[in-house]
């Protein structure tokens, strides 16, 4: 546990993350482009056609893991935030700028992959209710953060504005979270809650979990790789980052 | 309070002295209004459906533009700077700065908005009503625009960039102020609307007055 946390402390430091992570990111890209080919297969050639829905139900392997993965990079961008206000960790605003416009695309992914599904089920490709609004919403609040980093140009001036902006926005989280829950709407209420009995039949949950979890290594693996490539960015005047240069 | 009260008259007075230049976010809420009422029409029903959210969002956007410039002049002629060197002062003076931008955008958008109102054909109930939630929201939208504003003092081109940050926080306001309006006009329940808005005044008039400062001073840094 030590040697854990140790390795964790290590990782705030730019030089030992950018000689860290080379290994991570490529372990990561292989399980999870491994992950997300075995559950896209899976769903799209062996699970059968659902009741209602017919084939469109294979949309979800798609839909949900995009849509879970936005929030909850919305989510880590917002506690880096609180992280770098708190302790002005370098690598916490290393994070935020790698992981926004990371997030912006998940939420596009899973927007777009909503409007396909709409179709099918709705008979829509969309409706303004709770849900959709909020994700739509979410979608402008990364945009927003690229845009603040953008506009104020310098890494370490940009770093508070955006942790702020980042915090502030993280109040669309709780309402996209409850949105199916307080409202009526369109959008059907959530199918798996911790520790209770999940709504979706074994058959369809497997190549879910598959495709969810192995969207988080993906994206852990994407974000991680954009770091590193901020990290020495940033660090061009030290002596680590410019012997890497050379012998590159 | 003394401070809080000194830099309000002063506030004040500069618009007052600036002429023409404070009627300018009314002007714009007038015009923007009619050109909406314009364009919809004379059909009554679809004309007054539209008009509720049309004077709303109107309103929004003039309290947002007057907002971009709440912060400038006294960046950049220092005032900003003297504000915040005495940190114990910080909060008084920028909530005062924002009450007199609330009393001479916020205020005024309310007392016009039944006169936009009635362009769109609303019956009287719904006219005062459609006031009275503007005069509750505007509030949220200073404060929540304010911090916006104070993230992009330093920039120059804060205009389009303050838009894209402070608009998708200001939809929750904009709904709920739409939502309470509707469901009088159509005779319906209208309390859970007025309570969430009551909630964003409340939520946003305690906690953004403390963040300010900590903002004003990093974007000062810059």
């Amino acid at each position: 546990m030590k040697r854990l946390f140790h390795m964790f402390h290590r990782m705030a430091s730019p030089e030992h993350f950018f000689s860290g992570s080379r290994l991570w990111i490529f372990w990561l890209y292989v399980a999870g482009v491994l992950g997300l080919v075995i559950g896209s297969a899976w769903g799209l050639f062996f699970v059968p056609p659902e009741k209602y829905q017919g084939d469109s139900v294979r949309i979800m392997f798609l839909h949900v893991p995009a849509a879970h993965l936005a929030q909850m990079i919305y989510v880590a961008i917002a506690a880096a935030g609180a992280v770098h206000i708190i302790w002005r960790l370098k690598m916490a605003d290393v994070f935020m700028a790698a992981a926004a416009p990371i997030g912006a695309i998940t939420t596009a992914l899973a927007l777009i992959s909503g409007i396909m599904w709409g179709r099918p089920t709705w008979g829509v490709w969309w409706v303004w209710d709770a849900r959709t609004t909020s994700v739509l919403i979410l979608f402008f609040l990364f945009f927003g953060l690229i845009a603040l980093r953008q506009a104020i140009g310098r890494h370490e001036r940009a770093a508070f504005a955006v942790s702020v902006l980042a915090i502030a926005g993280a109040i669309n989280i709780p309402i996209i979270q409850y949105s199916v829950e307080w409202f009526t709407t369109l959008h059907q209420p959530k199918s798996m809650e911790l520790g209770e009995k999940i709504a979706i039949d074994t058959v369809f949950l497997i190549p879910l979990f598959v495709n969810m979890a192995a969207l988080y290594l993906f994206i852990a693996g994407v974000i991680l790789a954009n770091m590193r490539v901020a990290v020495v960015n940033r660090n061009q005047n030290t002596s680590w980052a410019s012997k890497w240069f050379r012998n590159n | 309070m003394m401070r809080f009260l000194a830099t309000l008259q002063r506030d004040l007075l500069i618009a007052l002295r600036a002429g023409v230049e404070m009627l300018n976010p009314l002007v714009f809420f007038l015009l923007t209004g009619v050109v909406f009422a314009i364009v919809f029409g004379n059909e009554l029903d679809s004309r007054q459906i539209s008009g509720i959210p049309a004077v709303w969002t109107t309103a929004l956007f003039a309290n947002m533009l007057a907002l971009e410039g709440v912060f400038r002049r006294d960046h950049d002629d220092g005032t900003l700077a003297h504000m915040l060197i005495d940190r114990t002062a910080t909060s008084s003076s920028v909530c005062a700065k924002l009450g007199a931008h609330w009393l001479l955008t916020g205020l005024p958008i309310a007392a016009l908005a039944p006169v936009v109102g009635l362009g769109f054909g609303l019956p009287p109930t719904t006219l005062v009503v459609l006031a009275a939630t503007i005069l509750i929201g505007t509030p949220p939208l200073t404060l929540i625009g304010s911090m916006g504003a104070a993230l992009v003092v330093g920039l120059g081109r804060g205009g389009v960039l303050l838009t894209l940050l402070v608009l998708p926080l200001y939809i929750p306001v904009l709904l709920l102020g739409i939502g309470v309006c509707y469901q009088v006009h159509v005779g319906a329940e209208f309390t859970p609307q007025l309570i969430g808005l009551f909630a964003i005044l409340t939520g946003t008039l305690t906690a953004i007055p403390l963040a300010l400062g900590p903002i004003l001073r990093v974007s000062q840094d810059r």
